[in-house]
């Protein structure tokens, strides 16, 4: 009976009002998010003990940049190679094979303990990240099909939402954790527990994702079409007219003729300035993302936020890192998630990017030319306003072209080709992540050197700035023409099944 | 092709037959098992009964001796079964006669199988059903009758949702959409409707034009495929067409068989359909490409298939015929991959890049060791000679 009452579950998540199952579907889709935030973020605030331990505080800026950044370069083969085994044996079954290897090599990261010689420490660190984000890449989009597919029918506003934050959680997540882990070691030999907290707080990250495939392997087989509810139903359409004999009307042949392919005149004379604004906005936005939350320990340290190594006590300078890390996720990045679901269909998805944009621009600018005078304050309660500055920055890229440039690809693409459109975007993402950790790849403790960096990131958020005016308006179209039309197209198509659906995708890490 | 109509097991022909999953309650994750239940017509001697046969996925056959059965009915004429349908998670199956339809409980255990009857009023007066359908979520049983009668109940409590008596002139086919939101009925004049199952209410009329007549209907059972399914018959020629379930319009038709067709049906993980013809062939279409990629001949020499049924858990076939009974048939399908062709996979890559990471730290030693000092310059050389591990793999799209 145990599979009739799962299966009789599904049918309560749709027709009962909020109750326990809701919860647990949230906790169940959006723990992939949680997991993957957790594992991105919590090795920036472990990188102090890693120093400590095995450079003596002198860490080389390659091999920091290293740690940093090797799970990001997985993330990208890590979605190519999953996304062909899904087709190939279907991404239920992928999922799980996803989560288990980000559960093994968060384990691994942590358990060489064979010599105590840096190469070696290191260099299998990063292999297992390389790894651990290998499976990122390839739980992400899983996560997003889990989420379309357990989302109530009246409530999928609320539902997406949560899952949306369930990203900031697991950030803050990291801070929580090794501000715990890292006090509960403070009073004792600090050489040989630094050993254990940093272990401990990366193969923590194992912990999400055996949550996530007990609860998934719980829960029912989910029975939707999750084409409709992901908006793909125009796409499937358009795959299965392929292989099918299409009976012409007059209409249809009017629509015939836009059956171009992607690489070919038509979709560069219509859609190229949409890929490539929409590739440079994603690069941009994740250049200062990535950048600003990697490296915001070292930033923090110059500008005497943070004490320098060596000066205090290693545990309470981690603490300090960490709470700092918190403060900013909890009243910068979370928040901005929550500001974007509630506006993103009042304002729009494109006024939110130049709103963010914009500010980022202002603020990274302030941040930059203001930095000598921060730097020279006496006291950390006159700094503060540094740290304040540095997490409204975080806010306005979660509340601005974070968020957006998720959401954009997946509607002004043509639906044959917005997968294809969507993962050129999400590559340039990724790419963007990539040079925004090694970029910084410099050190912090020279003189200049910060406020150049910043600066660097004020040009980069102004070419995503100048780059989001390429989008829908590029035609002359005002926003509200551009949303309205395709709010009502989609509402057309989909108006038999979802007609409720709110017009709101998944932010990625 | 093996299995099928021992004489051993006496009684009947095999008149219809269904697969039956069990998921073990103890453990969420282990594999279910798998039956088949056949609906056996009476014979001299033997009155009408129902099996239940263990299946060998590795053999892939059926046991040649039930291992449980019970009668139908008390026996009479009336009581020969016309179609079986099982309830998702296993433990229940409804098997229609001509007077009605019963209601049957399975009992699972380690090594043996019981078919318990149970009272269902309200489904024994109905008289004969052509159609019977549960829903993917097990919630909802669907019946369309001989005289066109249409029946949503609400399981497990039986209650009626709807309750339609001139739905159709003669139901043709029946079958509920994955989410279980609609129903899509066919009738022996041609014509199909959609009806929204939980306002108990017809939606829509599919289009036709006159000369057409929609006959058998599936709903996809793929998430990414919103799609329906129907073989419509334009004068002599069937052509397999498929409507888009957002809109329900037309997407395109495809002819497949290229024989009069009598029944279809779904996988489910809906990657195939089944198509069954008057003369005793059928085949299998890969949904993603609409192609056949197997086809048997002559399965039922002469006689019209009346079902084919999909494993649940391999590429394997019941089909049934008045004239033949049953026939179990190995699909030629290309073979789905399997959990450790993934780990297989991974673990290529994993060595692979082993290799690399080996190479690139031998290659650099200095990369990884102690730092030329504090006030090193930072010029862009520097940068360029310590760049990072690419590994070979690492491509963007």
């Amino acid at each position: 009976m145990a599979l009739g009452q799962q299966l009789r579950v599904l049918h309560a998540l749709d027709v009962a009002r909020t109750q326990l199952y809701h919860f647990m579907a949230t906790a169940i889709a959006g723990m992939g998010f949680f997991t993957d935030a957790y594992d991105f973020f919590a090795i920036s605030l472990v990188m102090d003990l890693i120093s400590y331990l095995y450079y003596e505080e002198q860490i080389d800026r390659g091999v920091k940049a290293t740690i940093n950044g090797i799970a990001l370069c997985g993330a990208v083969p890590g979605q190519l190679v999953f996304g062909w085994l899904g087709d190939k044996m279907g991404r239920k079954r992928i999922y799980g094979v996803t989560l288990l290897l980000m559960v093994v090599t968060s384990l691994a990261s942590g358990l060489y303990f064979g010599t105590n010689e840096a190469s070696n420490v290191v260099a299998v660190l990063c292999f297992f990240r390389f790894w651990l984000g290998f499976g990122i890449g390839g739980d992400y989009p899983l996560s997003a099909t889990i989420m379309s597919e357990y989302a109530n029918k009246r409530r999928r506003g609320a539902f997406i939402a949560a899952v949306f934050a369930m990203q900031g959680f697991g950030n803050l997540a990291a801070g929580i954790v090794a501000v715990v882990v890292s006090a509960s070691f403070l009073r004792t030999n600090p050489r040989r527990n630094a050993n254990f907290v940093w272990r401990i707080v990366l193969m923590l990250g194992a912990v999400p994702a055996i949550l996530t495939y007990y609860w998934r392997m719980k829960m029912p087989e989910t029975a939707r079409y999750t084409a409709l509810v992901a908006k793909d139903a125009r796409k499937a359409a358009s795959d299965m007219s392929s292989v099918l004999h299409v009976e012409i009307s007059p209409e249809d042949e009017a629509v015939r003729q836009d059956q171009y392919g992607l690489f070919s005149p038509q979709f560069l004379r219509y859609h190229g300035t949409h890929l490539l604004a929409t590739s440079a906005c994603w690069l941009a936005v994740d250049i200062t993302f990535y950048s600003l939350n990697l490296y915001m320990k070292d930033i923090f340290v110059d500008v005497g936020l943070i004490d320098p190594p060596g000066k205090n006590h290693l545990f309470m300078r981690m603490t300090v890192t960490t709470l700092l890390h918190t403060g900013i996720a909890l009243c910068g990045t979370l928040p901005g998630y929550f500001f974007t679901v509630a506006f993103v269909d009042r304002i729009g998805r494109v006024r939110i990017q130049l709103l963010g944009f914009t500010m980022m621009s202002v603020l990274t600018a302030i941040l930059a030319a203001t930095y000598a005078y921060w730097k020279r304050q006496e006291t950390i309660q006159r700094k503060m306003g540094f740290a304040v500055l540095y997490g409204l920055t975080n806010f306005f890229a979660n509340f601005g072209p974070n968020t957006t440039t998720f959401i954009v690809p997946a509607e002004i693409f043509p639906a044959r080709m917005r997968a294809t459109c969507h993962g050129i975007a999400g590559a340039f993402g990724k790419i963007g992540a990539i040079i925004g950790v090694f970029g910084f790849m410099s050190n912090m403790e020279e003189h200049g050197v910060v406020p150049r960096k910043l600066w660097a990131l004020f040009s980069s958020n102004l070419v995503g700035l100048v780059f989001t005016f390429l989008l829908p308006d590029s035609k002359g179209k005002s926003l509200e023409e551009m949303a309205g039309e395709t709010e009502e197209q989609q509402q057309q198509q989909d108006a038999a099944v979802v007609a409720a659906a709110d017009h709101i995708n998944l932010v990625p890490i | 092709m093996d299995g099928g109509d021992a004489p051993a097991a006496g009684g009947g022909k095999v008149a219809c037959a269904a697969w039956i999953r069990r998921r073990e309650d103890k453990s969420a994750a282990a594999p279910a098992r798998v039956f088949a239940a056949y609906g056996r017509a009476g014979a001299a001697g033997s009155p009408a009964a129902l099996e239940v046969l263990g299946f060998d996925a590795k053999e892939c056959s059926l046991s040649p001796s039930p291992l449980a059965r019970a009668v139908i009915g008390d026996g009479g004429a009336g009581d020969a079964p016309r179609g079986i349908a099982v309830h998702p998670a296993g433990d229940e199956l409804v098997c229609a006669t001509a007077k009605g339809c019963r209601l049957f409980k399975l009992i699972f255990d380690e090594f043996t199988v019981r078919i318990i009857p149970r009272d269902a009023p309200l489904l024994e007066s109905v008289g004969p059903q052509k159609c019977l359908a549960f829903s993917t979520d097990g919630a909802k049983f669907a019946i369309g009758g001989e005289d066109g009668h249409l029946r949503i109940f609400h399981w497990p409590s039986i209650k009626v949702l709807l309750d339609e008596p001139k739905a159709h002139k003669s139901f043709r086919d029946m079958d509920i959409s994955l989410d279980s939101e609609f129903l899509v009925s066919t009738s022996i004049d041609g014509s199909a409707r959609i009806w929204k199952i939980d306002e108990g209410a017809p939606l829509v009329n599919l289009t036709r034009s006159s000369d057409e007549k929609i006959e058998c209907c599936r709903f996809s059972r793929d998430g990414m495929k919103p799609f329906l399914f129907c073989t419509v018959a334009k004068g002599p020629k069937v052509v397999t067409v498929v409507w888009n379930i957002s809109d329900w319009e037309r997407i395109g038709y495809k002819r497949l068989l290229g024989k009069p067709i009598s029944t279809l049906s779904v996988s489910l993980d809906g990657k195939y359909l089944a198509l069954g013809s008057h003369d005793g062939d059928f085949c299998a279409v890969d949904v993603k490409k609409m192609e056949v990629s197997h086809w048997s001949k002559k399965v039922h020499l002469g006689s019209p298939v009346t079902s084919i049924e999909f494993c649940p858990s391999e590429r394997v076939v019941i089909s049934t015929s008045h004239q033949w009974g049953a026939e179990l048939t190995k699909l030629n399908v290309p073979a789905d991959w399997k959990e450790w062709q993934v780990w297989l996979v991974l673990l290529a890559l994993f060595l692979a890049s082993a290799v690399l990471f080996y190479v690139f730290f031998e290659r650099s030693d200095t990369f990884w060791n102690f730092p030329m000092g504090r006030h090193q310059p930072a010029k862009p050389w520097n940068v360029l000679k310590e760049s990072p591990p690419v590994p070979e793999d690492q491509t963007p799209w």
